[in-house]
């Protein structure tokens, strides 16, 4: 690390702007929890909820009446619903690659983001893990997916299956997600129970465990973080690349291939990238967190994007250039088929969105227009969603026997699952930025240029401190 | 007679006050009933519970009661599986004299329409469905006193029916027309042959239809005969056919089959040589046929020149070459019902010396009698008001004939239609018949053969056949029973070996209901010698007129002429060729409907260019139909299939089978002709015009070829070898190249082979046996519970069907080849469904076979997606069937899957068990041909075997050894217990060893 506080960029630039001190950053950051909501922040409720009304019902209606409802059939067994299960979990890696791999590189940048990158990755399980409970066609039984004791035979799961693999995965990514956030937010959860009075003290003491800020307390807190993002880490490459086995090993020409893995997970990385970045361009403009959420943030965020973009069209090269070596035909089919085939102007889309856009933001201009930029998180979003559609229904509904081949058409209740999606996911990121600390206080106060690293850790400027 | 209505007996689950008891009680007079109806103890007139349990019949395990199908008129022998006092499956009496042991869709689904809740229960007075019921003592009195007074005063008397072929119905009606004054008994077939008995009254002095030796015939001409599908007796001439299409390696044999004609015909796809001969072609090029012949016999030239007129000259020429070279063991045959036509087959035949061999006209077909021109005369004496009372038995003439025959125009109409038609809508009085499973019948399909059946069930709605209705009417009050006895007692029984016998009557009779059928000699017709005279070159056609095209009017298989049509198992049944269920449309060939712009589901109207009648369809694109025709199936548009808009899943985008008040199809009977030009002639024009909308037509296949299409082909792989195809001069010349090319270098096992304990079930499918009939399909449908889901899903490609049978097409529509492949399970041994599913839903047992435990799915549908042949199903919704008293039919033995579970063929495993229990309890190891799994069984080309590969001396562990056989996408390894064997026709060499 060149200068404390700074991206080791040629010219040092500072990481928060506008000169805070310690005690503004908490104001800046309780202020909006304590105020009550604004009207912004209603009107997106609002949209957010209805949207997850529209979902809620889709699914009570799919689940009462039967799969039948989603448009698939004897060909395409998967269509929406894996799509959006594998999009949601991609969506989730950013976050823990922010808040793990980058604590464990010490890049100091990551501050301001890493904390709503972490909420974003627990959301995004969260709707990932919905899709295969819902996509079963007697979800009443999910449970059955569990290894537990039981006195049915004992009937026992399957180790072979890759969905099964899945359970696991995303069960413990989900666990050591929620923990790192958790352990993450109790130095903030205590400097709110400081400024808070009444029910709203009583509820934050009880989540801050009793935190002191004592040296020894801060101590054992960067240990564990140290700790979890150790955990964590492993995950970012494991947890996608085990979703990715639910296709390769499998038999479908398009899925049946060992590429995936790595392919899965930069694509992983690329659209979490962009969905954080997204959010934050929001964030910063609702939450008006402009000086905590700077162009240095946005900039760093799109090289990265930009990086892990052109990994993905290298992926896209070699699925092409391993087909066609394969010298199967079947292989060599699926790939005509995904590019040229019923579904080729999906593949475009997922083309031009993934590899074509944020090639843009090799330009600086570019990089520094915040309306550029979100349309290119868009865009990126749209194109990853594309990809995991192009690989399950596009391969599906082209496999061996001519005679079986099929389209594939959603249905109504299916796109309302979709959207029921973001509907909760942006619901629960909103309740979020309502109820929590959504910039981590503790650790920007460890960047701020103002008055210095290793003032008050434990939160509060000095008029409001009262240690427990 | 009201006691004999048990039908609420039977619906133990609709009665209110259902307590056990009654429940028990309802079981028990189940038993009871099926017991004395299944003995032969006499008519039952009322039924008390059993006290004691009956010896022979045990709940919970099947009898079999032999009878004859109902389906059509061919008089195919079968077995009706009973369980717990009903039947639930019919399948063919091995050996059978007429149909050798297999059924075709229409038989496998006519167990169906016997739970049909719509059926009449007892007689109705006025238009039926709107009418009243009258119990029969009342309807008999008022109907007797109306026929004493046309006694009285003459009045004229038109019984209309079927044909005819139960002796004892036959003496029935003689005796109860006899009391009449102008009475006359006219019957008719919906696919009238009332040509070919023409012809040979013209040539041989008889009116008769001879019996085709299929399986005696070296070489065969068919011009436009749909004879593997739907033309008279087509499990018989199926299982015929594939007799001498035999392939093992120490027997090879094949046939020649040339195929003309004008529509891709299901026989057609089999031919070995095949070409489109349009309708008004067929004369010429029949002529030609029999001057080339004239030649070879050297006689006098009746068709001289016709050779040189004829279309596809040289290919007639060589035609008659085979013929000629197969003398005596050819055959000739045409579909066309037009008498000169038929004449000129007759003169063919003749000349091969066919009659005597390929030909029976001493023991002739009864299959169908009909006669056109009494229908013509009818309709004359209809129009004229001098009809006073007309009976309708077993045909449909309302639907069949519409305005011309006008029926309304009888003094008094009676229809014994067992269900509402369009019939029965216009009958002043409806004296219903019971379904053939529940009657008591005989029947004579060919001279000698005489088939006997009986109830395999109390009536479950009362209906009463026409020879006890009309023997009642002339005063026999006997029961249905007694006069099929006393006919049999008096007029056959002195003709069988064993009245010289000790055993007496009742052994006889006995046996004969044991057995469903009796041989017997001294029945049979003397036809005279061939009648020169009577031949001459064909003349009468007409190509269309500019503009118009030739209609053909044809069967499809299952529907036939409309009489299943409200049977929702054969609605769903794809057509084998075009593989479009729950419509018929209008064909016409890629060239035409090119030049008229027209496309796939575009709707037209086909108004015939003579009367102007006219029918709205949608457009089917149909290769290797003749340019020059559009050909419209038959049997649809029946009224009273807007039942069907309740059937299948109601859900929010859910669009219904058929709109309230619509019907399925369009009736395309309507667009025949004239009667007095014979039924049906394909002689007939019709102008195709575009109405502007169009509908989606619901195929079970989208892509119809095992070419992959172009744009999207790889160099090198533009053929997909699903299917193998060679020639036969290819098999016989390097036996061992047919698969081998398609074979895979195999590198060995990553894992032990866990299960190889003796037993592995496998299945062999011979491809050049199979004619894509689908009986094995809905067979399948019957055994194992398989729901209806009607045109919606269809279209949604949502079938459930366990057994598919893939159609591929191969080539230009000149020299198109169709392939078909029935797919099912291919019960893996290395199964990529098994590994994947996350809770051990799907396994594999230690006799190779790949289980699916329903109760264990979650219904994630990996399975589904991982597996390579895509013939597991899921159960996208609850499938309830339209009409509940159907669920009787269901298999106790196979479980009702529930919403959300994966479902799949299990090479039937109930059977599985079942055999061996039985070879368990008799102390015996399980014998090679003990299990026999649906589809197998209903085969009747014997294309399907099953067993034990692991037994080397079983049929399917020699087939699996045979040079043809391959396995579908063996370099997967996934190693499947489904072996086929490849599809060869009669042909050259081609330039490799491998024809494609």
């Amino acid at each position: 690390m060149a200068t404390k506080g700074q991206v080791g960029s040629a010219t040092p630039v500072p990481l928060i702007e506008g000169d805070k001190s310690c005690g503004q950053v908490t104001r800046d950051v309780c202020g909006p929890l304590e105020r009550g909501p604004t009207k912004l922040w209603w009107w997106a409720f609002l949209c957010a909820a209805s949207v997850l009304a529209l979902g809620a019902w889709a699914v009570w209606y799919q689940i009462a009446t039967g799969i039948g409802t989603w448009g698939l059939n004897r060909t395409v067994g998967w269509g929406f619903d894996i799509t959006n299960f594998v999009f949601w979990v991609g969506i989730g890696h950013a976050g823990t690659l922010i808040s793990a791999v980058l604590l464990l590189f010490r890049q100091k940048w990551r501050t301001s983001i890493n904390r709503s990158a972490e909420a974003m990755t627990i959301f995004a399980v969260i709707c990932a893990g919905l899709y295969p409970v819902i996509h079963m066609g007697r979800p009443w039984l999910a449970y059955w997916v569990f290894p537990y004791p039981n006195f049915r035979g004992p009937l026992w799961v399957n180790w072979r299956s890759a969905l099964l693999w899945d359970v696991f995965a995303i069960g413990t990514y989900f666990t050591i997600s929620l923990v790192f956030w958790y352990v993450g937010l109790i130095p903030d959860l205590a400097t709110i129970r400081d400024r808070a009075k009444g029910l709203r003290k009583k509820i934050f003491g009880f989540f801050s465990l009793g935190w002191d800020g004592s040296a020894r307390t801060w101590s054992r807190y960067e240990m564990a973080c140290i700790l979890l993002a150790s955990l964590a880490t492993p995950l970012v490459v494991s947890v996608h690349s085990v979703v990715s086995t639910d296709f390769a090993t499998s038999l479908v020409p398009g899925w049946h291939t060992t590429v995936l893995p790595p392919y899965f997970v930069i694509g992983a990385v690329f659209s979490g990238f962009a969905m954080v970045l997204m959010l934050m361009l929001i964030a910063r403009k609702v939450m008006s967190f402009e000086e905590y959420i700077t162009k240095v943030h946005i900039g760093a965020m799109c090289k990265i994007i930009v990086f892990t973009g052109s990994i993905v069209g290298l992926a896209y090269g070699t699925e092409l250039f391993t087909a066609w070596y394969s010298g199967s035909e079947y292989e060599q089919f699926a790939f005509a088929n995904r590019v040229r085939g019923p579904m080729g102007w999906a593949y475009a889309i997922m083309v031009l969105c993934n590899v074509v856009a944020p090639q843009l933001l090799w330009s600086r201009k570019i990089r520094s227009s915040l309306g550029a930029v979100f349309a290119i998180t868009v865009l990126v979003n749209i194109g990853m969603w594309f990809e995991r559609f192009v690989i399950i229904a596009g391969s599906l509904q082209r496999d061996y026997l001519p005679s079986a081949w099929s389209t594939y058409t959603p249905t109504l209740v299916e796109f309302g699952a979709l959207i029921g999606g973001f509907g909760l996911f942006f619901t629960l990121f909103l309740l979020f930025c309502r109820f929590m600390p959504m910039i981590s206080m503790c650790e920007i106060k460890t960047v701020i240029s103002g008055d210095g690293y290793g003032g008050d850790h434990s939160g509060g400027d000095s008029e409001e401190r009262s240690v427990a | 007679m009201k006691e004999r209505t048990p039908n609420e007996l039977l619906l133990p689950f609709e009665d209110s006050s259902g307590s056990r008891r009654s429940f028990l009680k309802l079981v028990g007079f189940g038993i009871g009933s099926a017991s004395l109806a299944g003995c032969s103890r006499g008519p039952l007139q009322s039924a008390i519970p059993t006290l004691e349990a009956s010896r022979e019949f045990v709940p919970g395990r099947a009898y079999w009661i032999a009878s004859t199908c109902g389906g059509c008129d061919a008089g195919c022998g079968v077995l009706a599986k009973c369980r717990d006092g009903r039947p639930i499956k019919l399948e063919g009496i091995p050996g059978h004299p007429v149909s050798g042991g297999g059924l075709c869709p229409a038989g496998q689904g006519s167990v169906l329409s016997l739970y049909d809740s719509q059926r009449f229960d007892g007689p109705q007075r006025g238009a039926g469905g709107a009418g009243s019921s009258v119990s029969w003592s009342d309807a008999d009195r008022e109907l007797r006193s109306a026929f004493d007074a046309l006694k009285q005063s003459g009045g004229r008397v038109r019984l209309l029916t079927g044909t005819v072929n139960s002796p004892s119905t036959r003496a029935a009606i003689a005796r109860f027309l006899a009391g009449f004054a102008d009475a006359r008994h006219i019957s008719y077939d919906g696919l009238s042959s009332s040509a070919m008995l023409a012809a040979h009254e013209r040539t041989h002095g008889e009116r008769l239809l001879p019996r085709h030796h299929f399986e005696r015939a070296r070489t065969i001409a068919s011009f436009d005969a749909d004879f593997l599908s739907t033309w008279i007796s087509p499990v018989e001439f199926t299982a015929g056919y594939t007799q001498l299409r035999e392939l093992d390696m120490n027997a090879l044999r094949m046939s020649k089959h040339f195929q003309l004609e004008a529509r891709t015909s299901l026989t057609g796809c089999r031919a070995d040589e095949r070409v489109r001969l349009a309708p008004w072609e067929i004369g010429a090029a029949l002529s030609g046929l029999c001057d080339h012949l004239e030649g070879r016999a050297g006689i006098e030239r009746r068709c001289r020149g016709a050779a040189d007129t004829a279309p596809y000259r040289e290919l007639i020429a060589r035609i008659a070459d085979e013929l000629w070279a197969t003398r005596g063991e050819s055959l000739v045959v045409a579909g066309a019902n037009d008498v000169e036509i038929q004449v000129l087959v007759n003169y063919a035949n003749e000349l091969l010396q066919s009659y005597g061999t390929t030909l029976d006209t001493v023991h002739a077909s009864q299959q169908r009698l009909g006669d056109d021109r009494e229908v013509a005369e009818l309709a004359q004496e209809l129009a004229e008001d001098s009809v006073d009372l007309l009976i309708v038995n077993g045909v449909n003439p309302a639907y069949d004939f519409g305005a011309l025959l006008p029926l309304e125009r009888a003094g008094m109409l009676i229809s014994c239609a067992g269900a509402p038609d369009e019939t029965s809508a216009l009958a002043a009085w409806v004296v219903p018949e019971p379904h053939f499973l529940e009657a008591w019948n005989d029947a004579e399909p060919y001279r000698g053969v005489h088939a006997l059946s009986q109830p395999t069930v109390p009536l479950l709605r009362s209906g009463r056949t026409l020879r006890e209705t009309l023997s009642r009417w002339a005063g026999d009050e006997r029961a249905d029973q007694d006069l099929l006895r006393a006919h049999w007692r008096a007029e056959l029984y002195p003709r069988s070996p064993a009245h010289a016998g000790p055993s007496g009557f009742d052994a006889f009779f006995d046996q004969a209901l044991h057995e469903g059928f009796v041989l017997l000699e001294g029945d049979s017709s003397t036809p005279g010698a061939f009648a020169m005279d009577a031949v001459r070159p064909y003349s009468s056609a007409q190509a269309p007129v500019a503009g118009a095209l030739g209609l053909v009017l044809y069967p499809k298989a299952g529907m036939l002429d409309g009489r299943h049509g409200h049977n929702p198992w054969l609605h769903e049944l794809p057509d084998p060729v075009s593989k479009i269920a729950w419509d018929n449309y209008a064909c016409l060939s890629p060239t035409t409907a090119e030049r008229l712009e027209l496309s796939e589901g575009q709707l037209v109207s086909v108004v015939t260019t003579a009367e102007g009648a006219s029918v709205e369809l949608p457009v089917h694109v149909q290769r290797g139909q003749h340019d020059g025709v559009v050909a419209v199936a038959l049997g649809y548009g029946r009224t009273g299939t807007d039942r069907f808009t309740n059937l299948g899943p109601e859900w929010l985008q859910g669009r219904p089978t058929v709109e309230a008040g619509g019907v399925i199809g369009a009736n395309a009977a309507l667009l025949t002709g004239p009667l007095d030009a014979g039924r049906r002639c394909d002689a007939r024009q019709a102008t195709v015009i575009a109405t502007g909308s169009s509908v989606e037509l619901a195929s079970t296949q989208d892509h119809h070829s095992l070419t992959v299409p172009q744009h999207l082909a790889i160099e090198g792989h533009e053929v997909r070898d699903m299917v193998i195809s060679t020639t036969f001069d290819d098999l016989e010349a390097h036996p061992d190249d047919v698969v081998h090319e398609h074979a895979v270098p195999h590198a060995g096992e990553l894992w032990k082979e866990d299960h190889k304990g003796g037993t592995t079930w496998g299945m062999a499918i011979d491809l050049s046996r199979c004619t894509g009939c689908s009986g094995c399909v809905i067979g399948c449908q019957a055994e194992n519970n398989v729901p209806v889901v009607g045109r919606d899903e269809v279209l949604r490609h949502r079938e459930m069907s366990w057994l598919r049978i893939d159609r591929y097409y191969q080539g230009g529509d000149d020299e198109l080849r169709t392939l078909h492949q029935p797919m099912m399970c291919q019960q893996c041994d290395h199964a990529p469904c098994e590994s994947v599913c996350p809770v051990l839903a799907t396994l594999h047992s230690d006799e190779g076979l790949n289980q699916q435990v329903y109760n264990r799915c979650v219904g994630t549908r990996y399975c589904a997606n991982t597996c390579p042949y895509k013939v597991r199903r899921f159960n996208w919704f609850d499938y309830p069937r339209e009409d509940k008293l159907q669920n009787h039919s269901l298999n106790p033995d196979v479980t009702v899957r529930t919403r959300g579970v994966m479902e799949k063929c299990s090479f039937c495993i109930q059977r599985i068990q079942e055999a061996k229990a039985e070879a368990s309890r008799e102390g015996r190891k399980l014998r090679d041909g003990d299990i026999t799994p649906a589809c197998q069984q209903s085969c009747p080309a014997k294309a399907i075997v099953f067993g034990n590969l692991e037994d080397p001396e079983s049929a399917v562990a020699r087939l699996a050894a045979s040079q043809r056989s391959y396995s579908v996408l063996e370099e997967l390894n996934v190693q499947p217990s489904v072996r086929y064997l490849a599809h060869v026709y009669n042909g050259p060499r081609t330039k490799g060893s491998h024809g494609h």
